[in-house]
């Protein structure tokens, strides 16, 4: 009796283990940390295996699934997602396969490991999910003396970004702050919360990247026409649509078309063969 | 035959008369039986306590000053203006910097986008195609933003690349939650393009089906998100002024914001230059009092037009400013504002914090010597009330018009200097007052 009661006493915390709940409760209905919209969902699925029952939500910016087949699902949203992490435990063996579809960012992996813990029945605390900024502010993109002093102190969408902004601006031409006082704000009005060289209005951008009129150029040459049928269809279609008459639609190069052609590109446009003759016809209309 | 022997032989009726009487009591008894008692108490208070918004009944609103047509300077203003999003409109994704030459935004600030595109068409600085392209490119802009948690817009964007960012501009996975007010404002802007452009209205109802706005809305009440320690947490947002506002937007595409549009459960009425103000009794995001502004009052005014109630508050508002210059001789025109220097941001109020004419931070600082008279509040209470004063106003702010560039936020108090931040806010609602003189509110068809 000694050795199978010595037997019973090893396997116990093994059983313990195996029998140890996930995070969200046995029947999934208890939210996980930090999480927010969270949902308990079920279907009527026709197996005895796996009885159907999920948890869903938020946690940490992403969207996850826990299932009571013990495996779960992390991605950026429900539908469609660019990627994903699917969470396949054992919890006999006490550990948790992640794999990964699509582009999995660094800051989701801790996040999925975290899951994992949770579907293992590890503790799991709101904190196991955070991204690891170290204040409000910073979590939210202020600097650290901005004033934001505890989690619980919301701002202004529009005071955040001044803020931000203008400790930008001020961080990046001190010396001009300080040269006009009474126009500090051309720090503060030109941040840099952008790399150099991009965002900037004025003089330093290419013609047109502000350009008021936001209406796309009108189209031309080969996109202003149909281009099914044979290539000297679309010849023809193309001398049309610039005023010259190729003669009939009829895809043969006849002697309209060629005659069209030469009076279009000019007296060596009549020995171009098809392909060359619509490129140069192209960028003749299109102005390249 | 004695009295007692007459009571005897008419006892009959006697009982009869008896009867009658204890029939009605107890009828008038069971009547109201089923009353809880607080609602009894609720009547009894009602009978005595003050009424709230008795000193608005006895305050006889300003007329409106829709002058049916635009005056040189005003063109010449509205030019400068529209300036401001020449230089700051992203040609690919249509949305327009919050702050000069910042590519970050705001659904507030784009919602401002939406309206000054709206008021320049109406001044004729842009046509009816120009504008539409424009409106076009915001709402596909807008489709294509990704959401925070799959719900509705984050506080802030990439003006270029359209990307989920902190207010540092830089690229989040998490985000900041959603601003129940930025929401708003944007919301009312659609409804703005729904009434000046119908054919955008299928573009207005694709953004519209891929936002959860019920999570915004609930019991009645604006719920904004914020993320506090790794956690999405709602909360009430909005406070008098900007909450009615914000519930009447709501309201234009049938959601019941009947909570937010009430006033009466968080007033309290403040008198400043002896004019009563709405002061609302909560804290402001939970860390400050409340505090009155003008912003929410001109926008009102300037788009949706005022309802009998905002009028009112939006007269007392106006007046004691105006009663501040002749007691003080200091051009008082304030809201909140962008600062060019630090702390950047400021609410310079009517009351607030427990002061009247207080200038706060975000923190609740004082920062009185930073008052502003703001550019917007100048064009926006000229177009609205049209007094000598807010003559007077505008012809102050002009000073900060710069051609190249747009209006500035306006004129330090102390010692007059420039504050020289510019915005796009400002420069909408200088759009828009100038739209207003000439057309009347945007929600309404154009005075001709």
């Amino acid at each position: 009796m000694r050795p199978a009661a010595l037997v019973l006493l090893l396997a116990l915390p093994g059983a313990a283990r195996a029998q140890a709940e996930p995070c969200v409760g046995a029947s999934f209905d208890r939210p996980l940390p930090g999480a927010s919209s969270v949902e308990r969902r079920f279907a009527d699925v026709p197996t005895a295996r796996y009885p159907g029952i999920w948890q869903e939500g938020r946690v940490s910016g992403y969207f996850y699934q826990l299932s009571s087949d013990i495996s779960g699902l992390l991605a950026p949203g429900r539908a469609a997602p660019e990627w994903r992490v699917t969470i396949l435990c054992d919890v006999a063996a006490g550990r948790c396969e992640r794999q990964e579809h699509g582009p999995v960012p660094e800051a989701a992996r801790p996040v999925a490991e975290a899951l994992g813990g949770c579907l293992l029945g590890a503790p799991v605390a709101a904190g196991d999910f955070d991204s690891g900024a170290a204040t409000a502010a910073e979590r939210q993109g202020l600097p650290p003396d901005a004033g934001l002093t505890g989690e619980g102190r919301a701002i202004d969408p529009a005071a955040g970004l001044a803020t931000a902004a203008g400790r930008v601006g001020a961080r990046r031409s001190p010396a001009e702050d300080a040269a006009r006082p009474a126009d500090a704000g051309e720090g503060a009005d030109r941040p840099a919360a952008f790399r150099a060289g991009e965002g900037r209005a004025g003089p330093d951008l290419p013609p047109g990247a502000f350009n008021p009129t936001l209406r796309p150029p009108e189209t031309c040459g080969l996109d202003a026409i149909t281009e099914d049928g044979p290539p000297v269809l679309t010849l023809q279609r193309l001398l049309a649509s610039g005023g010259w008459n190729p003669g009939p639609m009829d895809g043969l190069m006849g002697a309209r078309t060629r005659a069209a052609l030469v009076e279009a590109l000019g007296p060596g446009a009549g020995d171009l063969d098809t392909d060359a003759a619509l490129d140069a016809l192209d960028a003749a209309l299109c102005g390249a | 035959m004695s009295f007692r022997r007459n009571l005897a032989r008419a006892r009959g009726h006697i009982v009869f008369l008896v009867a009658l009487v204890s029939g009605l009591a107890l009828v008038l008894w069971l009547e109201t039986l089923g009353d809880p008692p607080q609602a009894a108490e609720e009547v009894a208070a009602q009978a005595t306590g003050p009424d709230l918004m008795q000193p608005f009944e006895e305050l006889e609103p300003l007329p409106l000053a829709v002058r049916g047509e635009s005056s040189v300077q005003d063109m010449e203003h509205a030019r400068i203006a529209w300036t401001y999003f020449e230089n700051n409109v992203n040609a690919d994704t249509g949305l327009a910097n919050s702050v000069h030459d910042y590519p970050s935004t705001t659904m507030w600030e784009t919602g401002s986008y939406i309206v000054a595109v709206l008021s320049a068409e109406r001044l004729g600085l842009i046509d009816a195609d120009d504008a539409e392209d424009r409106l076009a490119l915001v709402l596909d802009s807008l489709s294509r933003l990704r959401l925070f948690e799959d719900t509705l817009p984050n506080k802030a964007y990439h003006v270029r690349t359209l990307e989920l960012v902190d207010y540092a501009n830089t690229p989040s996975e998490r985000g900041l939650g959603w601003s129940a007010l930025d929401v708003a404002r944007i919301v009312a802007a659609f409804g703005l393009i729904e009434r000046n452009h119908p054919a955008l209205a299928p573009g207005v109802e694709a953004v519209l089906n891929g936002w959860d706005l019920d999570r915004m809305v609930q019991d009645g009440e604006l719920i904004g998100t914020n993320v506090i320690d790794g956690e999405t947490r709602e909360n009430q947002e909005g406070r008098v002024g900007y909450e009615q506002y914000a519930a009447k937007a709501m309201m234009l595409f049938g959601h019941d914001a009947y909570r937010a549009y009430e006033v009466e459960d968080n007033l309290m009425v403040k008198r400043v230059e002896g004019q009563p103000i709405p002061v609302d009794t909560r804290l402001h995001r939970g860390t400050i009092p409340a505090f009155v502004v003008s912003e929410p009052y001109l926008f009102d005014g300037l788009e949706f037009g005022f309802d009998a109630r905002s009028h009112r508050f939006a007269t007392a508002i106006y007046r004691a400013q105006e009663a501040r210059y002749e007691e003080t001789g200091e051009l008082t025109a304030v809201t909140e504002s962008h600062l060019n220097g630090a702390p950047y941001f400021a609410y310079a109020s009517v009351w607030g914090g427990g002061d009247p004419w207080a200038v706060l931070t975000f923190r609740g600082d004082r920062i009185d010597d930073r008052r502003t008279v703001a550019t917007k509040a100048a064009f926006g209470w000229d177009a609205l009330f049209g007094t000598d004063y807010t003559a007077q106003l505008v012809e102050a702010v002009a000073a900060v018009a710069d051609p190249d560039k747009g209006f500035a936020e306006g004129i330090y108090e102390a010692g007059g200097e420039a504050n020289t931040s510019t915005t796009a806010n400002t420069n909408a609602v200088v759009l828009a007052a100038l739209a207003f003189k000439a057309h009347g509110p945007l929600m309404r068809q154009p005075d001709q």
